[in-house]
């Protein structure tokens, strides 16, 4: 994953996106530049300033105590608004794995269902293709799992298969954790608690 | 499975550990000479796993995200090595009665409770769903630490197998001593004993992790 894709808002100022490439990422606001280091090291380049080597996880807490993915903030009060563009997958079936004549599980095949916008709207999720009509997946309420891979996030919906959200620039660990907020406060509405997210989504009942 | 590749392998890549890492090993005693059993380690690295076949005393087999087998090639050398598909996407009750089966034949199970790999290198909430495959086994659970992979490879970083350890950078692995839990059959048993054994596997993680 690109340090700009885990590190999605500048830790030092909170500006929304870092730009970068592979091991190397830009605030444009404030100017300070991140380098991958060592391991788990990141460098530290503030503007005018002699470069520091930090832990990740240092800036990582830095982030969330900033409110990890920024919310917008609109005459409704804050609400969940994001828009990226993607390339949708979904799982079409499966390959049987055996080892020596026997059945040890299966294998998922995804097929590309093409590129569009991915748009996130407080209690709604909808895919609008680059050529087509918009999909809408329902409501929130039938999401029943959400998960994050290497480049995606994949959802589960209910009495449906697999959906796989492949992001072709913005970070698929930000879209986890709003995809996960959303859900968290979908349900709060509802006096539930999500207990666990993957592979299922498990609710438990407040009070 | 085909157990002579699988040690020709741990072979291999035992000695591209030792020349890029130095690795320590801390209570292997506690590794069952023979029967079946489980390890469980907190998932930290993409190298976790592979540390785990390489240098564990007694040949092991882990569940592995099914995109892993997604190549030919991949679905064919996978499971020789001792990796066993799970969709983690879903309950896979497919990899449940694969792990048994392993059990059944006197085998070594790896199982990473997490889930996933952490964004971090701290312990994550435990999976029901694992806990579940520990009660259902009814085998002793060997708590495991790899303690040192998250500062080689992290999961947000890159993986580049030339830089992996440069520096010889150090890490452990140590096993803490067996938990018996029993075996519980009964679904309504297993629920009952849930919160009590995530709350004993996790402890037993956090001491073997201890640096």
């Amino acid at each position: 994953m690109p340090i700009h894709h885990r590190l999605y808002r500048c830790p030092r100022c909170g500006h929304d996106p870092l730009s970068g490439h592979k091991g190397r990422a830009e605030c444009l606001a404030c100017g300070t530049k991140f380098e991958r280091g060592r391991g788990a090291i990141i460098v530290v380049r503030p503007p005018g300033g002699p470069p520091e080597e930090t832990s990740a996880n240092h800036l990582l807490l830095a982030l969330k105590n900033l409110g990890g993915p920024s919310l917008v903030t609109d005459k409704h009060g804050e609400s969940l608004f994001r828009e990226a563009k993607i390339a949708l997958g979904r799982v079409e079936g499966h390959d049987v794995i055996r080892s020596r004549g026997e059945v040890l599980g299966f294998s998922e095949k995804t097929s590309w269902k093409g590129t569009g916008l991915l748009k996130l709207d407080g209690g709604t999720l909808c895919f609008k293709p680059d050529e087509g009509t918009e999909i809408c997946f329902r409501s929130l309420d039938d999401i029943r799992g959400v998960q994050i891979s290497s480049r995606a996030v994949q959802i589960t919906l209910e009495g449906s298969r697999m959906h796989q959200f492949e992001f072709l620039e913005d970070s698929p660990r930000r879209w986890e954790q709003l995809l996960c907020l959303s859900l968290e406060r979908f349900h709060a509405d509802r006096g539930e608690t999500i207990v666990e997210f993957k592979p299922r989504l498990v609710t438990t009942r407040d009070g | 499975m085909s157990d002579p590749t699988y040690r020709v392998l741990r072979w291999i890549m035992s000695l591209y550990f030792r020349a890029r890492m130095k690795i320590r090993f801390e209570g292997e005693g506690n590794v069952p000479k023979k029967g079946p059993f489980f390890v469980v380690l907190s998932h930290q690295s993409h190298l976790d796993s592979l540390l785990l076949h390489t240098f564990c005393p007694r040949l092991v087999y882990t569940l592995a995200k099914s995109s892993v087998f997604r190549t030919r090639f991949m679905a064919w050398l996978a499971p020789k090595v001792g990796a066993l598909p799970t969709r983690c996407y879903q309950i896979d009750p497919q990899a449940v009665r694969v792990v048994l089966r392993m059990l059944q034949r006197g085998r070594g199970v790896g199982v990473f409770p997490e889930g996933e790999r952490s964004w971090d290198g701290t312990l994550q909430p435990l999976r029901r769903g694992s806990i579940g495959v520990l009660l259902k086994g009814g085998v002793p659970v060997i708590p495991c630490g790899i303690v040192g992979t998250y500062e080689v490879a992290p999961r947000w970083g890159d993986m580049n197998w030339w830089k992996v350890g440069v520096g010889r950078a150090p890490v452990t692995i140590r096993y803490g001593a067996p938990i018996h839990l029993g075996r519980h059959d009964d679904r309504a048993d297993r629920e009952r004993a849930r919160g009590e054994v995530t709350h004993r596997i996790e402890n037993a993680l956090r001491m073997v992790l201890a640096r």
